[in-house]
């Protein structure tokens, strides 16, 4: 097979073409080097991202295409015991939010006693997850909220059942989350039962968490429910992040080695929760999330604890 | 047969390249996804190597580096150095039959990538071993794909 053979072609060999790789090689080992230094290329990025969003757009449409076609052809009898089932629960769930409601008020009112810094309940947005990270050790997705939506660097995103991780980077119209396995991000929990502190790594697995310096002598069993604790600033407090699955405590070693199963469906939720913490003027000191700083810093901040 | 250049179809073929490139997979089969721009653009630079050059790839680099959410600058440099091999061996390229241009496409993702997986080590300190080979591997495989597809396409939209 011939192909695209014309007698122009013999010139893109020789100097020319090594004088444009070093032309090239300049250009992007400088965009390298300014856009781990600085942070003067995050408007392009945002630029471009903003112009990408047809292509996430696209390539979100066969699912959304099927899922409105098998919308359309559900028998009425299927639908009927959906509802039935989502009434039921739903009266379920009303119960459990009249106490809450109560409870709430009473928790305010306590902390209020106490002169405690910040008040329950925070805003959520509903946002839907348009695309996975094509890349197993970056561990992301794209969600289609963005700043227009007032979306914010180190927002904390969940599922219906936990924490699933923190806005990264925003465009105009969708956002990057950072899930809380990649192995490049950290919360700080705390254990529901007794109120310990810990922090939960991502190891790059989907399925497991891994507990960080846990003394052999803490107080922690297979099956303790771990919960956000608020501290270090990026997280709000008390969200389900995962659920003890094993502790191996080594002789003569002096740190246990504990798993977490995240409690969020990592890999399987499309629609999530955006959290926005309310801060009231007076009743916070929890400033906002300077915007600059990294993932590192962001996650792993923890440390203060 | 051979068609005229014409830009329509470059744009239509890299984004329909772009769109494969982020289209939602089960986690099982990330890890074997071709390299759909990369081979793309090997696919228009044997075609037309004196319009498609280092410039198109230095863009479609800060598009994927965007896409990928790693520094600027990595999938520029990755791509450019690719554009380099295939530019500087297009004429012999052209004449091999497709068994053995899948072969060199191997290797040039596998270059492609392997700078790419180089510098996401050095600087966000990834640890991904050398199973980006398998992503080398599915590209080869779907290099007469992109060949018979994108040849159509060029037909059509010449």
């Amino acid at each position: 097979m011939n192909i695209g053979s014309s007698d122009k072609t013999i010139f893109v060999q020789g100097p020319y073409l090594l004088y444009r790789l070093a032309m090239a090689v300049i250009l992007s080992i400088s965009l390298i080097f300014i856009d781990s230094k600085f942070s003067q290329l995050d408007s392009a990025r945002r630029f471009i991202g903003s112009a990408l969003t047809p292509i996430y757009w696209l390539s979100a449409l066969p699912e959304n295409i099927s899922h409105g076609l098998s919308g359309l052809f559900t028998s009425r009898e299927s639908l009927q015991e959906e509802l039935d089932k989502l009434k039921s629960q739903m009266l379920v769930l009303e119960r459990k939010s009249q106490k809450l409601s109560s409870v709430t008020a009473e928790l305010n009112r306590l902390r209020e006693l106490l002169n405690a810094s910040r008040l329950l309940d925070e805003g959520v947005v509903v946002t839907e997850m348009i695309s996975a990270s094509p890349d197993p050790d970056n561990q992301y997705i794209q969600i289609n909220k963005g700043l227009n939506d007032g979306v914010y660097l180190g927002q904390a995103v969940l599922d219906a059942r936990g924490l699933m991780g923190q806005v990264i980077d925003a465009n105009d119209l969708s956002s990057r989350v950072l899930l809380i396995s990649d192995s490049r991000h950290a919360v700080p929990v705390q254990i529901n039962r007794n109120g310990l502190r810990a922090i939960a790594y991502g190891v790059g697995a989907v399925n497991y968490l891994e507990l960080g310096s846990v003394p052999a002598t803490y107080d922690i069993k297979v099956g303790d429910l771990l919960v956000s604790s608020g501290l270090g600033g990026r997280f709000p407090e008390g969200y389900p992040v995962g659920r003890v699955s094993e502790v191996i405590i080594a002789p003569g070693e002096s740190f246990a080695q504990v798993r977490v199963v995240p409690e969020a469906q990592l890999n399987r939720s499309k629609l999530l929760l955006v959290v926005f913490k309310q801060n009231k003027p007076g009743t916070s000191n929890e400033t906002a999330i300077p915007p600059q700083s990294s993932i590192v810093s962001g996650g792993r901040n923890a440390s203060q604890i | 047969m051979q068609a005229r250049f014409s830009w329509l179809a470059v744009l239509v073929s890299f984004l329909a390249a772009a769109i494969l490139e982020v289209l939602g997979l089960p986690d099982i089969l990330l890890k074997f996804r071709p390299e759909w721009l990369v081979i793309t653009l090997i696919y228009w630079q044997l075609r037309y190597p004196d319009k498609i050059g280092i410039s198109t790839a230095i863009l479609l680099g800060l598009m994927m580096d965007v896409i990928s959410g790693m520094t600027f600058g990595t999938h520029v440099l990755a791509y450019s150095v690719m554009t380099y091999l295939v530019l500087s061996v297009h004429q012999r390229l052209k004449m091999f039959p497709v068994i053995q241009q899948s072969v060199i496409v191997f290797f040039l993702v596998g270059i492609q990538l392997m700078v790419v997986y180089l510098l996401s080590m050095a600087l966000q300190g990834s640890q991904s071993g050398l199973s980006y080979l398998w992503l080398a591997f599915t590209s080869a495989i779907a290099w007469p794909l992109v060949l018979i597809l994108t040849d159509r396409l060029a037909l059509s939209l010449r």
